[in-house]
């Protein structure tokens, strides 16, 4: 990333603390001050860092690595979050893997891969459980389990 | 099962389709499966015929009729029955009746000038939409909201009177947004009908009409499914643990699943329980109405069989006797010989797996449940997923087949298998044998199809009782 991109990320999210929306985007920075996260130690000495939020009916809890760059998002409610707005720019690839998995008719679950991302949700209608992480990001000793 | 192999390879070259441009999913139309003729059964028997679409998949008729008559009719299979999720949803294009619309009513309060068409100091504009109507002290009949301001609204007709504070009741049509785990989603309007299973019949209750089509799909609604011959079905039966759809829909979640639609499009809205899809089975007569029994044929071999049957029983508890599985007779809704495990107020139970400490750590899944609508073994077990070999999406895929037990709470250890899932022999329709992994890390066990096999399993919906269960939401087996 050049400095001039790194700039146009921080003023941007600058403007987007500003606005009622509280979630940051998958594979970028944070606004929020990374003290001000809850974190936790995982069994391997890895630290995981989250913020959570709520939109409307749905919990999200959102992971960070050391340098505030969302990595994780999970959720919890009767639908999906907004992953349109909490994917950002691999919401496209998101779409595809989920429409492209789901040819074993499981209408409970779904696990899908793509180049960048892991997929995972489960649960009846009413009550959903969903994560997606970026396979890549993952920070040193911290494994998909561990984000709780 | 070539018909359920074909299914497959139907949703496969689908999916291809869709991998170019998610776009032209939506130029998909809706194509229902015609009626082959299955029974919608006698008096409270409603037989089940299993993979009408694919594997493990339950599948009823049921008869809909306009409300209060009995010849605007027609008779629908390749339903799915479903005993995780709630109410009867059915694609658009599988009937022809004009099934009258579900209204929902707000209220809101306002101040009116006699003489003006605006209302100004709304106590609030949140889920109001233009088109939608409007009644309320110095309100003309046959008025509908013009336009939305920030704090005001434009009216279609000049107000009669002037008020402060005045009570608005606001109308519009009911629309759903139901979400699956797969990603999928079902939108569509509300509408009425007599829901007729086996003999009985629920009066008047609200369904849902499947269709991507609707107004305007909400953004949060994703990608609606289109047609049944991509879905595998012409709707879902849900007879789970639940009266009403959705009880998070109810107050204040204006986002969470039901919608205030006029001509202008959709708004959320807060739908109370009366207003939801409802479970038809809750809406039966007496002795039929406190949950149901599902009463399947075992499935013999490892590897699968064709032509399994079974039966829905409508009722608890309320003839004695217990069944043969998968043979109705006329006295076989007892869950007296059964054991009864009670779910939470989310519908969930603890299981433990493994059962034995000899397969692997073993852990408490508290967020478990019973359910037809999941055609698989499913949990969520990280030492298991590194010892078995699976396959790219989850599923198991052991060389061999593994044998596994885990303990329902309540209950004692219950022994299944799992066998490769790439190779098994999708020439049959019945598996007791698949499995999948997932890892949301979320505590589900998922006692899906394969553990009704050759079962009794008793539904006792939230709320309603039976003379050996007590109160529900509980299962029995």
């Amino acid at each position: 990333m050049t400095f001039s991109t790194r700039l146009y990320f921080i003023l941007g999210f600058s403007l987007l603390t500003t606005s009622s929306q509280a979630n940051a985007v998958l594979g970028e920075r944070n606004p929020a001050s990374l003290t001000a996260m809850k974190s936790m130690v995982t069994p391997n000495n890895g630290t995981v860092r989250f913020q959570t939020s709520q939109d409307d009916v749905v919990t999200i809890k959102e992971f960070l690595d050391a340098s505030g760059t969302v990595y994780a998002v999970r959720w919890e409610g009767p639908r999906p979050p907004d992953l349109n707005v909490l994917l950002g720019r691999y919401f496209p690839e998101y779409s595809v893997a989920v429409v492209t998995t789901r040819t074993r008719m499981a209408r409970r679950r779904l696990m899908a891969d793509s180049s960048n991302l892991h997929i995972s949700q489960f649960g009846r209608p009413g009550q959903l459980f969903g994560i997606v992480y970026l396979k890549n990001r993952l920070p040193d000793g911290i494994n998909p389990e561990d984000l709780k | 099962m070539k018909k359920s192999l074909a299914v497959v390879l139907g949703v496969f070259v689908a999916s291809c389709t869709v991998q170019k441009s998610i776009s032209t999913r939506s130029s998909d139309t809706c194509e229902p499966y015609a009626y082959s003729g299955q029974s919608t059964g006698t008096t409270s028997y409603v037989p089940i015929s299993v993979g009408c679409g694919y594997v493990n998949q339950p599948c009823v008729a049921v008869k809909i009729c306009v409300p209060g008559s009995t010849t605007e009719c027609t008779t629908i299979d390749h339903i799915l029955l479903d005993t995780g999720s709630y109410g009867l949803r059915l694609f658009s294009c599988t009937h022809s009746l004009n099934l009258p619309q579900q209204t929902g009513t707000f209220t809101k309060t306002g101040t009116t000038i006699n003489g003006s068409k605006t209302v100004s100091s709304m106590s609030s504009v949140t889920t109001l939409i233009a088109g939608q109507t409007i009644t309320g002290t110095g309100i003309p009949a046959n008025t509908t909201i013009a336009s939305v301001g920030a704090t005001s609204i434009t009216l279609s007709n000049a107000a009669t009177a002037s008020g402060a504070g005045v009570t608005l009741s606001i109308t519009g049509d009911v629309a759903q947004c139901v979400h699956y785990a797969d990603g999928s989603s079902d939108w569509g309007p509300v509408k009425l009908a007599d829901v007729y299973l086996a003999g009985q019949k629920a009066a008047s209750i609200p369904i849902q009409s499947v269709d991507s089509t609707y107004g305007t799909v909400p953004a949060s609604c994703g990608s609606p499914e289109v047609s049944p011959q991509t879905t595998g079905f012409n709707g879902i039966l849900g007879v789970g643990l639940l009266t009403y759809d959705c009880p998070a829909c109810n107050s204040g979640s204006r986002t969470a699943g039901y919608y205030s639609c006029s001509s202008s499009g959709c708004t959320g809205y807060a739908a109370p329980n009366a207003v939801q899809t409802a479970n038809p089975v809750a809406m039966l007569g007496a002795s039929y109405n406190n949950g149901v029994v599902l009463s399947m044929q075992d499935v013999g071999s490892d590897y699968g069989a064709t032509g399994i049957t079974g039966n829905m029983i409508l009722g608890i508890d309320t003839i004695a006797g217990v069944p043969t599985p998968g043979v109705a007779t006329t006295s076989n809704m007892s869950t007296s010989v059964a054991n009864t495990y009670t779910a939470n107020a989310n519908l969930f139970f603890n299981t433990t797996f493994p059962a034995s400490a000899s397969d692997g750590t073993q852990h408490v899944f508290p967020n478990s449940f019973v359910d037809s609508g999941s055609n698989l073994w499913d949990f969520a077990d990280d030492y298991l997923s590194s010892q078995i070999t699976m396959c790219s999406d989850g599923f198991f895929c052991p060389t061999t087949p593994r044998t596994l037990s885990a303990t329902p709470a309540g209950g004692s250890a219950h022994t299944f298998k799992l066998i490769n899932a790439d190779t098994a022999n999708y020439n049959n329709t019945a598996y007791k044998t698949l499995g999948a992994y997932f890892d949301v890390s979320n505590g589900s066990f998922d006692w899906g199809m394969p553990h009704y096999y050759g079962r009794n399993i008793y539904h006792l919906i939230s709320g309603k009782t039976s003379g050996n269960m007590g109160t529900g939401p509980k299962w029995a087996w």
